[in-house]
Parts: structure tokens; sequence; C-alpha cells
């Protein structure tokens, strides 16, 4: 190997920025690693839940608390109709579904009509929280716990926030208007909200993807592994994002995002901050964060959870074009948190959100990406013209390649023993399968797509693009 | 620069370990996963053969008795699962019989074993079993003595199963072991007091006067809002006016419950109170205890409530009272009032 004094200027700075790469990616490894040991237990924990008994209370207790479902829509005649029902059909005590038709320019509100026979009502607007004007109300004496509602476009949002402002109950859950929740889901995910009724102020669920699973009347009877690589390399995604980093998060109490998905909230404490915030597309994160920083700077108490076991499904696309559209939203959206929340950042006052979370969100999800790629680069062709030796290449490729797959594979082992949804060994093997796979493509991908969001951020880009849906039982998505 | 290759070849050496990890994982998941399907098919042909059996005696028509002990764990755990979905299925229709039925196959003897687990989540699923089995004089003392539980969800747990079972037991102990952390601020412990208070007649209010704690006061509140005996609206209407927020709010729960009219001087006192959610559960309180004629200015007052929630629980109370007519020909003094007027059609509807 040359030594160091010997090197060129070119060859010092490739080795000073390889190693810069080479760290980076190390530690951020270390740390997943860190978070699937950490998650490990709760892991164990979901398994034991599995045995139900709790339930039997929940169901029959006179205290469970009354949940309004937040579920704002925009062009969703394809699924929205199904989504409706299964809510209905949740398993809960006292349920109220407030659905909000936020100026869609298809048949949404038609079909929501047609479907469950609403007719206009009047209902008290008391705008505590900011959104476009209403133009109706919907009900029906035959389900008097569904109320639609159909405003000015105005965005998720605002959507949400309409919504939240006509909601009754005290605790609240933000949901996709194109997503399926388990018929249980609730139950299980109202857990924090029944132990530490004071402390809790949001609790987030597991968000699944339902492409290629067996869905019956809005209800997934069957889950089964994506048709499509795409869907398959997403399905392995979403478990390791909410079954290791989350689950790690909830441990030191340092939830930053609960997806907007799908993600319980208690009322009183939205309003008192406002609702949701305009002007960002990632409304979900910045929600939580401002929980966050609102209790530290008024010394409240506040706990906020990820529960796995609680699950929400939702569609993935299908096609790298709308993912790619996707994907440099959510990045947005978490440029936009970052920057709007900036001061947390590093300050002690905020505690360990402020010292560990939103540090860790600047390096590796707006950093690191830019290093990842130029290693990529960088690394193959410096080794190739021989500026670097085939130990930094090899080193290089293992804690790329190798650590990812052992991360996404762990996940996936950890995540199926623990709540065990997949039926057919061949889905396992696909998974398995695309666990690996992923690695080689679609995670660098991924890193082009942060970058592309962070430049968007940067050049003020609004708005969130068209997510067209085919809907759950399409022959495609089924 | 020797250092930093020793650090590239420890990098590739622990990635090479995880792989193997990750391999070893994943073989080790398909095998658990074929395991777990032979498990299934077996407990699918436990619980056929036990529905035959457990419908009979579900339905009052053969003794618990005939019933055979269960053999091992798989077998328990098949047997509970099925009684489980049962009773969910027929909206517990079957309870009556449940108890015995789970005495019979010797679930009393699974859950006692469970109940001396190390870990609590074990301990957990013991009580919550034993709670559901029939009356024992044996099983109640067990149950009592493990109130001294260290862990906090264990101890809850337990106190709702002595309640569940209907045993013997002191209500102060139980206070006592809830309050000792954070169980005796879950719901489920309100939860329980709540079922205390609808099946026995202990005296809650002497209780409540003796609670030395806003957490015990809270829990023998909500005993007292199950009971709803009259002769405790006096002091749970003092507690109304002078008690710290939490237990301010129970005991104005409890005077909405009781609808004892002694319980509107709390509630009119409370009405006025600083704090929305007070003021809420006030207005509530006053409907249910007050009278049309003397408070329903109060609720009109009310209406102009700097928070809507309160403004709302007002205008429901007249409704409730049919008092309307007194807003007839009223204009509204501010945009909420001026849709609560339309919610109720005192103005024209907005889609008309």
């Amino acid at each position: 190997m040359t030594a160091v004094w010997n090197m060129s200027g070119l060859e010092a700075t490739v080795w000073a920025v390889g190693l810069v790469v080479l760290t980076i990616q190390g530690l951020q490894n270390a740390i997943y690693l860190v978070q699937l040991v950490r998650a490990f237990p709760e892991f164990l924990r979901a398994r034991r839940r599995a045995a139900r008994l709790r339930e039997w209370w929940l169901l029959t207790s006179g205290v469970t608390p009354p949940v309004t479902l937040l579920v704002p829509g925009y062009n969703e005649e394809a699924t929205i109709v199904e989504s409706v029902r299964s809510m209905l059909a949740l398993r809960y005590p006292e349920l109220e579904i407030v659905v909000v038709n936020d100026g869609s320019k298809d048949a949404t509100l038609a079909k929501l009509i047609e479907a469950f026979d609403l007719r206009p009502v009047e209902r008290a607007l008391p705008r505590r929280v900011e959104y476009k004007p209403v133009r109706g109300v919907y009900a029906t004496p035959r389900l008097p716990n569904l109320l639609v509602v159909d405003k000015e476009n105005g965005g998720k949002s605002d959507g949400l926030n309409a919504a939240l402002d006509l909601a009754r109950h005290p605790l609240v859950c933000a949901m996709d208007a194109d997503s399926l929740l388990d018929a249980e889901s609730l139950l299980r995910a109202v857990r924090p909200f029944i132990d530490e009724p004071e402390e809790t102020a949001a609790v987030g669920g597991t968000v699944r993807v339902v492409n290629g699973c067996v869905v019956k009347g809005g209800n997934v009877v069957e889950t089964r592994a994506p048709h499509g690589w795409v869907e398959r390399f997403q399905t392995v995604e979403y478990l390791r994002a909410f079954l290791m980093a989350r689950m790690s998060w909830t441990r030191s109490q340092t939830v930053t995002i609960i997806s907007g998905a799908f993600g319980i909230f208690r009322r009183e404490r939205m309003l008192e901050m406002g609702g949701y915030r305009h002007g960002t597309v990632g409304e979900d994160m910045e929600l939580v964060v401002r929980l966050h920083r609102h209790a530290c700077e008024e010394n409240r108490p506040l706990k906020v959870w990820h529960v796995p076991d609680p699950v929400c499904w939702t569609e993935a696309p299908a096609e790298l074009k709308i993912l790619s559209r996707q994907r440099t939203r959510w990045q947005r959206g978490l440029c936009e948190t970052l920057w709007r929340h900036r001061r947390m950042i590093g300050s002690p006052r905020y505690g360990q959100v402020g010292m560990v979370a939103l540090p860790q969100f600047v390096l590796f999800d707006v950093i690191s990406p830019l290093f990842e790629l130029i290693g990529l680069v960088l690394v193959p062709l410096c080794y190739a013209a021989g500026i670097l030796s085939i130990e930094f290449f090899i080193a290089y490729c293992a804690l790329v390649f190798g650590f990812g797959i052992c991360l996404s594979v762990a996940c996936l082992v950890l995540a199926e023993y623990s709540l065990r949804r997949y039926r057919r060994a061949r889905d396992l093997w696909i998974l398995g399968l695309a666990a690996v796979v992923e690695n080689f493509g679609y995670r660098q991908l991924n890193s082009i797509w942060r970058l592309m969001g962070t430049w968007q951020f940067l050049a003020k880009k609004r708005g969130w693009g068209d997510m067209p849906r085919r809907g759950f039982n399409s022959p495609k998505a089924g | 620069m020797i250092a930093a290759l020793f650090v590239l070849e420890t990098i590739l050496a622990v990635a090479a370990v995880f792989l193997l990890l990750a391999a070893g994982l994943w073989v080790w998941l398909l095998l658990a996963h074929a395991a777990a399907e032979r498990r299934e098919r077996r407990a699918r042909r436990i619980t056929d053969d036990w529905l035959d059996r457990l419908l009979p005696v579900l339905e009052g028509e053969a003794d618990a008795a005939t019933l055979p002990t269960l053999r091992n764990k798989e077998e328990l755990d098949a047997v509970l699962a099925l009684l489980r979905d049962l009773m969910e299925r027929f909206k517990g229709s079957y309870r009556n019989h449940l108890s015995a039925v789970l005495s019979s196959i010797g679930a009393i003897r699974h859950g006692r074993h469970l109940l001396g687990k190390r870990l609590p989540s074990e301990r957990i699923r013991g009580a919550a079993l034993l709670g559901w089995c029939g009356p024992d004089a044996e099983v109640d003392n067990v149950l009592t003595a493990a109130l001294a539980d260290r862990d906090a969800g264990a101890r809850l747990e337990i106190a709702d199963a002595l309640v569940r079972r209907g045993a013997a037991v002191s209500p102060r102990e139980v206070l006592e072991a809830l309050c000792r952390d954070e169980a005796a601020r879950s719901l489920r412990a309100r939860d329980l007091f709540r079922r205390w208070g609808e099946e026995s007649a202990i005296d809650w209010g002497r209780l409540l006067a003796e609670a030395p704690e806003e957490n015990a006061r809270v829990l023998v509140l909500e005993a007292l809002r199950a009971a709803g005996r009259a002769e405790w609206t006096g002091e749970v209407s003092a507690i109304a006016m002078a008690g710290p927020h939490r237990v301010t709010v129970a005991a104005l729960r409890v005077l909405a419950a009781m609808g004892d009219p002694e319980g509107a001087e709390g509630a009119r006192w409370a009405s006025g109170a600083t704090d929305p959610e007070i003021r809420r559960e006030a207005v509530a309180a006053l409907v249910a205890c007050g009278s049309p004629a003397v408070d329903a200015g109060q609720l009109v007052a009310r209406l102009k409530d700097e928070d809507f929630d309160v403004r709302r629980a007002a205008m429901d109370g007249l409704q409730a009272w049919h008092q309307q007519a007194r807003l007839k020909g009223l204009a509204p003094a501010d945009r909420w009032q001026e849709e609560l007027f339309r919610e109720v059609g005192l103005t024209a509807p907005s889609h008309a």
C-alpha cells in the first residue's frame, strides 16, 4: 500500500473522501445494528402479547377511550368505499369516522353518497384549527358514526384539520383514505393510552404493503408477497423501517415519526397546538416533532409510542416513476421538518430527541445519501485506477452490501417470527430473496431519490404530485 | 497504514460474520415456520375435537364435570384460544358456564403455574386466566398474596382477577397495591373499580373519606359512580368544589351519573372553573342534577364559553331539557354560536 507521505494530492483526497464515506457508512450500520438489538426485546414482547388474553377486557370495558377516525381523501374513487367499509367493520366499542373529501376532481364524494345513502346535515364548524371552506357535511341515520365532509381542496393537512375540528372523541386516529386497518388494530393501538393515559399523547402502528394480499370486504384475509419486485422491495423496506427503527425509538422514547397512514393522537393536545401545519408535505413527522418541542418547552410529560402489532395496510406504488415521486416527497417533508425545528437539533433542552434522534436524521437521511452515492461511484473507479487498494474496495462492499443484507434479512426474520403473517413458505422465500436483492440497486435508487428530495427542498419545490391508485381488488394489485 | 489495513480487515471479518448470521437466521425462520405450521395443524385438530365437547357444556346441556382434563400445554393453549373465540363470537352469551368449564379442564392449575413464573407477561397471563376460573378460596388467597408483585402490570391484572372472581378482598389492600406506582393511573384500574362498584355493597363513601391520596380517590370515585348511591352525593359534591384537577373531574362524572339534585350545587360551582375540562364535566353534571327552571340560564350563559366543547355540552343540555325555545329570536353572539344555532335548527340551514 502506498504510504501517505508518498501520495499525490489527488490520491490523498481520494483516500480522505473514501475514509469519510467508509466512516459514515460504518457508523450508520453500527447504529442500525444497535437499533436492531434494542428492538429485539420488543419483538419478543409482541410475540408474547399474541396470546391476546388482555383484549377480552378491552372489548367489554366501559373505559376504552372513544376514538374518531380522521380520513382525508383526494381523488380516491378507486378505494374509498372499500376503505370506509373496512373502517365500519373495525372491532372497537365506540368509534366515529370522519371522512373528508378534499376537493377531489373525481367521483370520490358521489361514490360515498351512493354507497352509504348519505344526506346533507348541519354540523357546527368551530374552526379551532385552520382549513379551507367546507361545502357540505353528509351523514346517514343508518350509520350514525359516519360523517362525510366535502370541502375545497387544501391538501392533506387541511383535510386532517377539518376532520379534527369536527371530531367529538378524546382520541383521534389519522389515517389515509387508501389504507385498510386490521379489524383489531385500534384495540391494540390504544393500549398505551389505557396504561399511561396522562402522559401518552401519540401512538403509531405498523404500516405494511397490501399489494399481493388477498382482500375481501375491506379486510386483508391472507397476507402474501407482492407480484412485482419493486413492491417486494418496499415490503421488506417497510418491515425494516417500522419494526426496527421505530421499536428501538420507542425504547428510548424518541419516536419522532408516526406515519400519516396510521397514528392515534390525543385530540385536545392537537387542538392546543393548532392541529396539522400547512405548507409541508411531511405533516406527520412535523406534528410529532412539534409535540416533542411543545412538551419540552412547556415542561409537560409526553410519551410517544410505536406499537408493532396493530397493522395498517397501504397500497405501495408498483412503478418506479410513481415511487420516485413518493420518496422525493417524503425526503422533502423530512427536510422541511428538520429545517422548521432546527433549533431543536443538538439542543439538550429537547432531551434525547434534540440530542440523538434529530441529529441522526440529519446525518443518516440528509448527509449520508450524498456520501453513499459518492462512494458508489468513487470507490470502484479509484480501485480500477489503482488509487484505492483491494482491501479498501472489499471493506467498502462488505459495509454497503454485507451489513445491508444482514439487516434486511434479520428484520424480516424477527418480524415474521414475532408477528407471523405469511402462511405460505413460498412468500417467505420470495421476501428473503428480496431482502438480499434490494441491496443491489434498490437501496442505491433510494439514495438518489433522497438527494433529489433534498435538492427539491433547497429549490423550494412545493406540492404532492399525483399518486394513482389501482384499488385493493384490482388483479394487478391483488 | 497498518492500522488502516487492520480496520479494513476487521470490517470485512465483521461483515462476514453478520452475513453468516443472516443466513443462519434465515434457515432458522424457515424451520420455525414449518414447525409453527405443524403446531397449527395439530391445534386445529384439537379445536375440532374440543368444540364438540365444549358446546353442550357452554349451552348448559351437559355438566362441566364430564369434560376431560387437558393433557398438555399444546392442548391447553388450543382450548383456551377456542374458548376466547367462542366468547367473542357469541358476545359473552356463554359466560355463565365459562368459569365451570375452565375449572374442570384444569385451567386453574395452569393459571397458578403461570403466576409463579419469572416473566411479568407470564404472570399477567396467569392472573387473567384465573380471573375467569370458578370460585375457589385457595385461588383467591394465592391471588391476594400475589398483590405484592413487583410489576405494576401484573399487580393490575391480579387485582382485576380478584374483582372479576368476586373474591373477598379488602378494597384498601387493592388500593394500596395499585397506588404503589403508576398502576393506579391506568384506565384499567378505573375499570376494575367501576365493576367493583357495580357488583358489591362496600361502603365506598367511607373509603373516599379515608383515601389518602389523589390516585386512590379517583379510583374510589369510579366505584362510587358505578354504585350510584345517592347517600354519598354531599361528599362527592364537596370534592367537586375543592379537589385537585383529576379528582374534581372524576367527582363531576360521579355527579353526572348519579343525577341527584343535591349534586347541583357542586356542578354549578365547578361550571365557573378556569379549566375547560372541568367546565365541560360540570355542565354535563349540571344537566343531570340541576333543574331547567333554575339552571337553564346558567347553560345559556355557557353558550358564550371560550371553549367550544363547553358550549356544545351546554347546547346538548338545553336540548335534553327541551329548552331551545329560550334561544328563539336570540341573535347569535359570535360565529361559534351561529354554528351551534344552525346545527340545532335555530337558524336557516346553510345548504337550504
